[in-house]
C-alpha cells in the first residue's frame, strides 16, 4: 500500500491524534489509507466490451471510499427490484436486485434473516472499514415489509475460498477479515463466505462478505460475551494462516486504537439499521473486545491454526 | 449409461447472459471436465474472471454438487445422457460442446 505524502511526512502518533481530534483535513487525509478502496474499485473501461446493458450498470464502485475522520452512516435506499435468486446452494436466502439508479446489489430480506443478521452486518460494515476489511459497499431497505441489507454486486467474481485459485493479492484484507470475525464472533468464515476475483499476474483478490450469524447480532448475548472466540469448526480450509499473523496484528492494532466516541456512534448507526435499541453493557462489550484485540486475534489464529492441523 | 452436465459462466446475472463454459461428465472411470472453447471475445476484466473460472472448473471431481470453491457465477446444468451410439463422451463432448451448449 503506498501512503500519501501527507501520511509520510507526518509522525504516527500525530496523524492519529490529528485524525481523532478532527483537525486533520479531508484533503491531508490519505483517501486509501486502508488500503481497500484503490484496488477494489471496478472501472469502467476494465471491462472490455460490454455484454449487456445491465452490466455497466454494475460500474459505480463497489467498495465505498473509507471516511477517516467519522464514522460511516449506510445508505437508506427507498426500494429496490429483485433479479432472481443467487444460486447457492443450501440456502435460498440471497437474491440478486437492481435500485432506482441501476446499480446492483445482493439482497437479503429481514424477514428471512431475522433483524439479527441485519444488525451484525450493519455492524460488520462499519467496522469493516477502518480495519481495512475489503467488504462490498452496502445499503439497507427500511421501507415496512421490504427491509433488506444490500451488499453490492461483485462483478467478476467467479469462485469462493480455495487455496489453489492463486496467490492472494490482499493478504491485508484477508487477515483483517479475520481480526473482524474474531471481534464480533463470526462464526461463518467457510470458504463460501470469500470471495475471489481475478487481480493482475494470475493472482486473485479476496473479498468478505456475511458477518450475518455473528453473537454481535444478538445484543443480549453478546453483551455478555466477554472475550469469548468464535467457533472455528466451519472455518475455510487452507487459509494462509502463517502469512497473516503481520497483517493481522497490524488490523487488530487499528482496532484498539478506534476513537471510543466514533465506536459509540458506529453502534448507534447498527442500531438505527436493527430499529431497536443496544441493551446495558453492548458498546462497552464491543469497546472492550477492540481494546484487547491483538490479544483476541492472536488467540484466534492460533485456533484457526490448531483446526487447519 | 454417461450422464453430463452442462458449466456455464454467468457473465451478467442480472440479464442472464451465460457464455459455455464447459461440461462435467461422469463416466464409468469418474468424473471428467471438458472445457469448451472460448467462443466470445472478451477483454479486461471479464477476461480475467473467464481464465480464473477455467483454471478453477478443471479442479471440479465432483458431479452431483460443485465443491465450495465453485462461485456463484459458475453454475451447472441438468443432469443430461450422452447419446447411446456416442464411442467416446469425452472427445464428443470436447468436440460438440459449443454446439450442445446451443
Amino acid at each position: 500500500m503506498s501512503n500519501s505524502p501527507g501520511q509520510q511526512t507526518m509522525p504516527k502518533a500525530t496523524y492519529a491524534w490529528r485524525k481523532r481530534s478532527g483537525s486533520l483535513s479531508r484533503r491531508m487525509t490519505p483517501r486509501f489509507r486502508y488500503g481497500r478502496a484503490s484496488k477494489s474499485r471496478v472501472s469502467p473501461v476494465s471491462f472490455g466490451p460490454r455484454p449487456s446493458a445491465t452490466l455497466a450498470r454494475a460500474m459505480p464502485p463497489v467498495a465505498s471510499e473509507p471516511t477517516a475522520t467519522a464514522p460511516r452512516r449506510i445508505a437508506r435506499l427507498a426500494d429496490v427490484q429483485d433479479r432472481g435468486p443467487v444460486p447457492s446452494p443450501h440456502t435460498n436466502e440471497a437474491s440478486y436486485a437492481v435500485d432506482a439508479s441501476g446499480r446492483l446489489w445482493v439482497r437479503k430480506r429481514e424477514s428471512i434473516t431475522g433483524w439479527e443478521e441485519l444488525l451484525a452486518e450493519a455492524l460488520a460494515w462499519l467496522l469493516a472499514d477502518p480495519l481495512g476489511v475489503p467488504a462490498p459497499d452496502a445499503a439497507v431497505v427500511l421501507a415496512p415489509g421490504e427491509e433488506s441489507w444490500l451488499s453490492a454486486f461483485v462483478p467478476d467474481v467467479v469462485a469462493h475460498w480455495s487455496a489453489g485459485a492463486g496467490p492472494i493479492e490482499n493478504r491485508d484484507g484477508l487477515a483483517a477479515t479475520l481480526v473482524l470475525d474474531a471481534l464480533l464472533a463470526n462464526p461463518d468464515r467457510h470458504a463460501r463466505n470469500i470471495l475471489l476475483a481475478p487481480a493482475a499476474g494470475g493472482r486473485v483478490r479476496a473479498w468478505a462478505i456475511d458477518w450475518g450469524d455473528a453473537l454481535a447480532g444478538h445484543p443480549a448475548d453478546f453483551a455478555a460475551a466477554g472475550e469469548r472466540l468464535p467457533s472455528v469448526r466451519n472455518a475455510a480450509p487452507g487459509l494462509p494462516l502463517a502469512d497473516l499473523d503481520e497483517h493481522a496484528d497490524a488490523a487488530a492494532r487499528r482496532a484498539a486504537a478506534l476513537d471510543p466516541g466514533s465506536v459509540a456512534s458506529t453502534v448507534a448507526e447498527a442500531f438505527a439499521v436493527a430499529r431497536t435499541t443496544p441493551p446495558a453493557g453492548y458498546a462497552e462489550s464491543l469497546l472492550h473486545r477492540l481494546s484487547v484485540a491483538p490479544r483476541l486475534t492472536r488467540e484466534y489464529l492460533r485456533l484457526l491454526q490448531e483446526r487447519a492441523r | 449409461m454417461t450422464t453430463y452436465r452442462l458449466l456455464t459462466f454467468v457473465a451478467d446475472p442480472f440479464s442472464d447472459f451465460r457464455i459455455p463454459l464447459g461440461a462435467l461428465v461422469r463416466t464409468a472411470g469418474g468424473v471428467r471436465v471438458v472445457l469448451a472453447p472460448t467462443v466470445v471475445e472478451l477483454k479486461g476484466t471479464l477476461r480475467a474472471a473467464w481464465d480464473l473460472a477455467r483454471r478453477l472448473v478443471v479442479q471440479i471431481d465432483t458431479f452431483d454438487e460443485l465443491p465450495p470453491f465453485i462461485g456463484p457465477q459458475i453454475v451447472a446444468g441438468p443432469v443430461l445422457r450422452v447419446p447411446g451410439e456416442v464411442a467416446d463422451p469425452v472427445d464428443w463432448l470436447a468436440r460438440n460442446l459449443v454446439h450442445v451448449a446451443a
